[in-house]
C-alpha cells in the first residue's frame, strides 16, 4: 500500500487514508466470515457497499 | 477439521446403528481400525466418501444392509444413514445422509430413494441449526471441496492413479482448491465480492444503481456495457475451454508421439512378414512342381527300374539257351501250309494229314514265322537293352527331387515359424499408419485450437475497447449529476481495494506455491531418498525432476516407490501448509488443519518407508485415521505406537454382518 495521500483512479481521486481504512475492515469482514459463514456472497458485497459509503461519507 | 464421530445404520455390513469415535488429541491424533481382508475396510473409507458426497466406488450401489435387506418384510421400509460429526473453523457441524428403501408386495427391494443431505451446526448460542437446503452443497465445499477430498480421503489402492493426476491434467477447480486449502479463499472471496459477472457483486451493483433519469443515455450504455461483459465472458468461458481442449489433444499428440515411436519397429515387422509369405508362395509352388517332376520321373522310369532285375536274368537265360531256336532259317508259315495243301513235301515224301511227315511239319509249323522264337528274341533282348538304358538314372533322379522336398519340409517350417514370432510380436503393436493418422488429426486439432484462440483474443480485445470507451463515456455523463457522481466515487474506492488485493493476491499466491513446494520436497526428500525433487508449476501439477544432472529440468517416468512417494510428499506438504498457515490472526490467510483418513495406505510401501511415513504423518496432520489389515497394522502400532489413541477392531460376523468394536 502506497504512502501517497491520493490516488486517481478511473478518473476519480480518492482519499488514499481513508481507502486503506475500508480495506482493512473489508479485511476483517471477510476473514471473519470465512470462519462464521454468518453473510452469503450477496449479503457481504452489502457489507462492503456499506463500509465504502461509511468511510467516504465520514470528514 | 477435525473428525470427532462417525454414526452408520444399515451402512452395506455395518447391520444396525454403529460408532466409531476417532482420537482427537493433540498429541496421540492416530486411530487405527484394523480387520482381515474382506471385513469392512474398504466399506468404512467409503462410508466418507458417501456421507459428504453421495459417493461410493461399489458396482453394488445397494448401500443397505444385506442382512438387512434379507428380514424385510413386504412393504415394509429401512434407512440407510450416516453421520458425521466434525469440527471445522471452531464450529462443530454434523453431516448427515440418508437414503430410504423399501420393498413392494412381492418382497422386492424397490430402487431406493434419492439420498437426503443435510448439515447441522451448533450455533453461537449452542442451539442446534441447519445449513438451508440449497446451501448444503456450497457448504460442502467450503468445508472439503470434493476436488481435493481424494487426498484426505485415500485409497492405497488408488495410489498409482492418483499419481498421474497429481502429475498431469488436473483440473483448475483443483488448483483453486489447494489455494482455498492453502487459506487463501479469503482474499478470492473478497475479490469476488468487490467485482464479478454477479450482479449483486459491489461494483456491478454501483453500475446498475445509476439515476438514469439525469441522462437517459446512462441507461443504455449501462446496457451495452452488460452485454459487452456478456460477449466478454463468453469468450473468457470459451478461452477456458480451449485450455482444456488442448491439454487433452496435446496429451493425446505426446502418447501417439511415444506410442509411433515405440512401435516403429512394427513397420520394419510388417515387411519383413510380407517378404516371408512371398518366400513361403515361393517354397510352395517349388514344392508341387517338384512333386510333378517326381511323379512324373517314376511315372516314366519305374517299370524298367523294377524291371532291370528280370530282365537282366532273362538275357542271362537266353544266352545260354542258344537252342532253344528250333525254327527252319527263312522257312515261313505259307511255305508248311503250301507243302501240306500240295499233299508232298520238298524232299517228295507224301504228306497226308496225320502221317509221320504231316506230323513232322506241323511241329515245324510251331518254331517258323511270323512268330519265329528267334526273331523275338532278337527284338526282345533289343527291347531290355533300350529299356535298362531308361531306368538306370531312376534312382538317382527320385532321390534328387525327394531331397529337395524334403528341403522344401524344412524351409516351409523354418519360415511359417519365422512368420509366427513376427505376428507374436504384431499382436502387441499397434498400427503405425493408423497411429500416424490419428496424430495428424489431433496435431489439425490443436492448430484449429489456437487458431480460434488467437481470433477470440483479439475479438475480446476489441470488445474491452468498446467497454472502456463506453465506460468512460457514461462515466461523463454521470459525473455531471451530483447523486451519479457519488456512485462513481464509491466505484472508484472499489476498483482500488480490488486492484491493491488482487496484487497481494497474487503475491501471495506465488509465495503460498515456493512455499508448498519446498514443504513438498523437504517430505518427499525424507521418504523416498534419491537424486529427485518435484516442482509445482502455476496449476499445481506436480513435477519429477532429476537434480543430480545439472540442466536437466524435465520431468521423468516415475517407479512405484517413487510415485507413492510423491503422493504422500504432496499431500502431507498441503496438510502441513494448512496447518501451519492457520495461526496468523490479522492475515488475509485463512485456513484449517486436514485429517487424513487412509485406507490401506501402506499395502504399496516397504519396510524402511512404511517406518519414515509412519513417522511423518501424525507430525504433519491434525489427525491421522488409518484402516489397515492385521499385519500391516501391527507395523504401523510399532512405529506410532505412542501417537495412537483409539483403537479398533472389525469383527467380521459373517459376509453380511460385521461390527465395530474397541480393542
Amino acid at each position: 500500500m502506497t504512502d501517497a495521500e491520493t490516488k486517481i483512479i478511473n478518473g476519480v481521486e480518492i482519499d488514499l487514508k481513508k481507502a486503506n481504512r475500508m480495506l482493512k475492515r473489508l479485511i476483517v469482514k471477510e476473514t471473519t466470515n470465512i470462519k462464521t459463514k454468518r453473510y452469503n456472497d450477496s449479503e457481504m458485497a452489502k457489507q462492503i457497499k456499506k463500509i465504502i459509503e461509511e468511510e467516504v461519507e465520514c470528514y | 477439521m477435525l473428525l470427532k464421530n462417525l454414526r452408520l445404520t444399515n451402512f452395506r455390513q455395518f447391520k444396525g446403528e454403529q460408532l466409531i469415535s476417532f482420537s482427537t488429541y493433540p498429541d496421540r491424533n492416530v486411530t487405527i481400525i484394523m480387520g482381515e481382508n474382506g471385513s469392512g475396510k474398504t466399506t468404512l473409507a467409503q462410508a466418507f466418501t458417501w456421507c459428504l458426497y453421495g459417493d461410493t466406488d461399489f458396482e453394488d450401489k445397494s448401500m443397505l444392509s444385506k442382512a438387512v435387506a434379507l428380514n424385510m418384510l413386504p412393504d415394509e421400509e429401512a434407512s440407510v444413514r450416516v453421520e458425521l460429526d466434525l469440527v471445522h473453523n471452531g464450529i462443530e457441524y454434523t453431516i448427515i445422509r440418508e437414503q430410504k428403501y423399501s420393498k413392494d408386495s412381492s418382497g422386492n427391494l424397490r430402487r431406493p430413494s434419492q439420498t437426503t443431505f443435510k448439515i447441522a451446526f451448533k450455533g453461537a448460542d449452542g442451539q442446534r441449526e441447519f445449513v438451508p437446503d440449497l446451501e448444503t452443497e456450497i457448504r460442502m465445499k467450503e468445508i472439503l471441496p470434493k476436488e481435493l477430498s481424494k487426498y484426505f480421503f485415500f485409497d492405497g489402492e488408488r495410489i498409482e492413479k492418483m499419481s498421474k493426476e497429481i502429475r498431469r491434467g488436473k483440473s483448475k477447480e483443483f488448483a483453486e482448491a489447494v489455494k482455498s486449502l492453502l487459506g487463501l479463499s479469503a482474499f478470492t472471496a473478497a475479490l469476488n465480492h468487490l467485482k464479478s459477472r454477479s450482479p449483486s457483486s459491489v461494483i456491478r451493483s454501483y453500475d446498475n444503481s445509476y439515476d438514469a433519469g439525469s441522462d437517459v443515455r446512462i441507461a443504455q450504455y449501462t446496457k451495452e456495457i452488460d452485454e459487452l461483459d456478456d460477449k466478454i465472458d463468453a469468450i473468457t468461458r470459451r478461452l477456458a475451454e480451449i485450455d482444456k481442449e488442448e491439454a487433452i489433444a496435446q496429451d493425446k499428440c505426446d502418447e501417439l508421439k511415444e506410442k509411433i515411436v515405440k512401435f516403429k519397429d512394427s513397420e520394419d515387422l510388417a515387411k519383413e512378414r510380407e517378404a516371408l509369405r512371398k518366400k513361403l508362395n515361393g517354397l510352395i509352388s517349388s514344392k508341387a512342381s517338384s512333386t510333378a517332376v517326381l511323379l512324373r520321373t517314376f511315372n516314366n522310369n519305374a517299370q524298367q527300374y523294377f524291371a532291370k532285375k528280370m530282365m537282366k536274368d532273362a538275357l542271362q537265360l537266353l544266352s545260354e539257351a542258344d537252342k532253344l531256336d528250333k525254327g527252319i532259317p527263312d522257312i515261313h508259315e505259307r511255305t508248311i501250309k503250301f507243302l501240306i495243301d500240295r499233299g508232298s513235301c520238298i524232299c517228295n515224301n507224301k504228306i497226308e494229314f496225320n502221317n509221320d511227315a504231316y506230323k513232322a511239319l506241323m511241329k515245324v509249323l510251331e518254331y517258323i514265322p511270323p512268330q519265329s522264337l528267334g526273331s523275338l528274341i532278337g527284338q526282345f533282348v533289343r527291347d531290355c537293352e533300350s529299356k535298362s538304358k531308361g531306368g538306370s538314372s531312376l534312382f538317382e533322379d527320385i532321390s534328387e527331387q525327394y531331397r529337395i522336398i524334403r528341403n522344401f519340409e524344412t524351409d516351409y517350417a523354418d519360415v511359417e515359424n519365422k512368420i509366427k514370432l513376427i505376428e507374436e510380436r504384431l499382436v502387441n503393436m499397434e498400427n503405425v499408419g493408423l497411429l500416424q493418422k490419428e496424430l495428424i488429426n489431433y496435431e489439425r486439432r490443436l492448430n484449429y485450437l489456437k487458431k480460434e484462440r488467437d481470433e477470440l483474443n483479439i475479438e475480446q480485445g476489441s470488445y474491452e475497447t468498446q467497454k472502456k470507451l463506453k465506460i468512460a463515456e457514461r462515466k461523463e455523463l454521470t459525473l455531471k449529476d451530483e447523486a451519479n457522481r457519488k456512485i462513481e466515487v464509491y466505484k472508484a474506492y472499489a476498483q482500488y481495494m480490488y486492484d491493491v488485493l488482487l496484487d497481494e493476491y497474487t503475491q501471495k499466491e506465488t509465495e503460498t506455491r515456493n512455499q508448498l513446494q519446498k514443504t513438498v520436497n523437504g517430505i518427499f526428500k525424507h521418504i523416498y531418498n534419491g537424486g529427485l525433487a518435484l516442482s509445482l508449476d502455476e496449476n499445481y501439477n506436480v513435477n519429477i525432476i532429476v537434480n543430480d544432472f545439472r540442466g536437466y529440468n524435465s520431468d521423468v517416468e516415475t517407479s512405484t516407490a517413487q510415485s507413492i512417494s510423491v503422493i504422500f510428499a504432496f499431500i502431507a506438504g498441503v496438510i502441513k501448509m494448512a496447518r501451519d498457515s492457520q495461526n496468523d490472526e490479522n492475515e488475509m490467510l485463512v485456513s484449517e488443519p486436514y485429517p487424513l483418513v487412509m485406507d490401506a495406505p501402506l499395502s504399496a510401501f516397504d519396510k524402511t518407508r512404511i517406518q519414515t511415513v509412519c513417522d511423518i504423518l501424525p507430525k504433519v496432520a491434525e489427525q491421522v485415521i488409518i484402516f489397515i489389515k492385521d499385519t500391516d497394522g501391527e507395523l504401523a502400532e510399532t512405529h506410532m505406537g505412542q501417537q495412537v489413541g483409539a483403537r479398533y477392531l472389525f469383527d467380521k460376523k459373517n459376509e453380511f454382518e460385521t461390527y465395530l468394536v474397541t480393542r
